[in-house]
């Protein structure tokens, strides 16, 4: 006790020598938790290629009912978040206590939108009866559409800005995507495409996006947590780990969206 | 000495910091509809490449700049790269990998649950 070094910050841990050896070594653990969080992730990609390799056309069918407007929506979203936590650690390395709480906010405001904005599409893909299996009984993935969907056939569906395609008729072509999806090719493989692969692909789908949108919601308790911290004075100039390894995290989570936005929506 | 290191380093963040982290947001923007763009265009078997191109790229913008690799020291930036690198050798041996397997076998199991 008495060799400590009288020095040294409150905030050292004692088994660090000094203020750099513990940046060093903290920085480094948080970077192994990333190669950790890029192998999970890297995971669930592999299912994805695989399924992919194996089911092409039921990947291109199964993302034709997916609005890459509100995909991209979300990538600027999130990407705007990525910017306001930048902000947020650059106003730490200035001390600026305010600095650090309101660009957390306006983070946490942004990922609330980012989730709202899922929130819409995972309701989309119930009323169009997309949710693989049968986890909601009365309304249980049903390729062809349900009754009333195919009724509506033909009509514009609001909700998503898409049309219905009505696979039971002789492909209907043109209503499903504007541009490259609508192709003759497209409607030919889209007729052919084994439902069981289209629910593989949603699935995924709900599967990536849904462990994406999990992260988020613990990133949104911390960025909570940060933000008591920084109001009762816990960081200064020197001393501001949270926030900078809170950043590392959310930066990390928007990379796996700019993978998940082009291989769920642009295919 | 230090002073003046510590001095410059917060002119740098300053000069650069905020207006260079402007700069990247813009330009992760700019290739984000330039992806959307680009799957409007058939390269066919090129298609999944492009998109992929694009956001590695993107990638490597987000962990250069934002995530401040630039400036960490190497051994943090390797930390990185296994990541990714091994999933990129996982990824490379599915693809390899995709012949002489009974497709049926999964979905088989699947509908047993009922689909």
């Amino acid at each position: 006790m008495s060799h400590e070094n009288t020095d040294a910050p409150p905030y050292q841990q004692h088994f660090f020598e000094n203020m750099q050896q513990q940046n060093q070594a903290t920085m480094f653990g948080i970077w192994l938790f990333m190669a950790q969080e890029i192998l999970f992730f890297g995971g669930l990609f592999g299912a994805y290629t695989w399924y992919r390799i194996n089911y092409p056309e039921a990947y291109e069918a199964g993302s034709s009912w997916l609005d890459p407007k509100l995909g991209l929506l979300n990538t600027v979203v999130l990407i705007a978040s990525s910017l306001t936590v930048v902000f947020s650690v650059h106003a730490a390395r200035q001390g600026r206590k305010n600095g650090i709480i309101l660009w957390l906010v306006a983070t946490l405001i942004l990922g609330g939108v980012f989730m709202g904005i899922k929130t819409v599409e995972y309701g989309a893909k119930y009323d169009h009866s997309l949710i693989p299996g049968k986890i909601f009984p009365e309304n249980p993935f049903n390729w062809h559409g349900t009754k009333e969907q195919v009724e509506a056939a033909g009509h514009a569906d609001h909700s998503t800005g898409l049309k219905y395609y009505d696979k039971a008729s002789e492909g209907t072509k043109g209503n499903i995507k504007p541009g490259a999806w609508a192709s003759d090719t497209y409607v030919k493989k889209t007729q052919v495409a084994e439902p069981k692969g289209i629910q593989i692909y949603y699935c995924l789908y709900f599967a990536m996006t849904g462990m994406h949108a999990l992260h988020m919601i613990i990133g949104a308790g911390i960025i909570i947590w940060i933000c008591i911290l920084a109001h009762r004075g816990r960081f200064n100039k020197e001393y501001y780990p949270h926030v900078e390894y809170f950043g590392l995290y959310w930066h990390f989570v928007d990379i796996v969206w700019i993978f998940l936005f082009p291989l769920l929506y642009l295919i | 000495m230090s002073e003046h290191n510590e001095h410059n380093e917060e002119h740098d963040d300053h000069e650069h910091g905020v207006g260079g982290y402007v700069i990247v947001f813009v330009a992760l923007m700019v290739l984000s509809i330039i992806t959307v763009m680009a799957s409007y265009v058939d390269f066919g078997p090129l298609n999944i490449v492009v998109a992929v191109f694009i956001a590695v790229v993107k990638a490597a913008i987000v962990l250069t700049f934002f995530m401040h690799l630039k400036e960490s020291p190497k051994i943090i930036t390797a930390c990185a790269v296994a990541g990714f690198l091994f999933v990129a050798v996982m990824l490379s041996f599915l693809g390899a990998d995709n012949k002489g397997y009974e497709i049926e076998t999964v979905p088989q199991a699947w509908s047993e649950l009922g689909w």
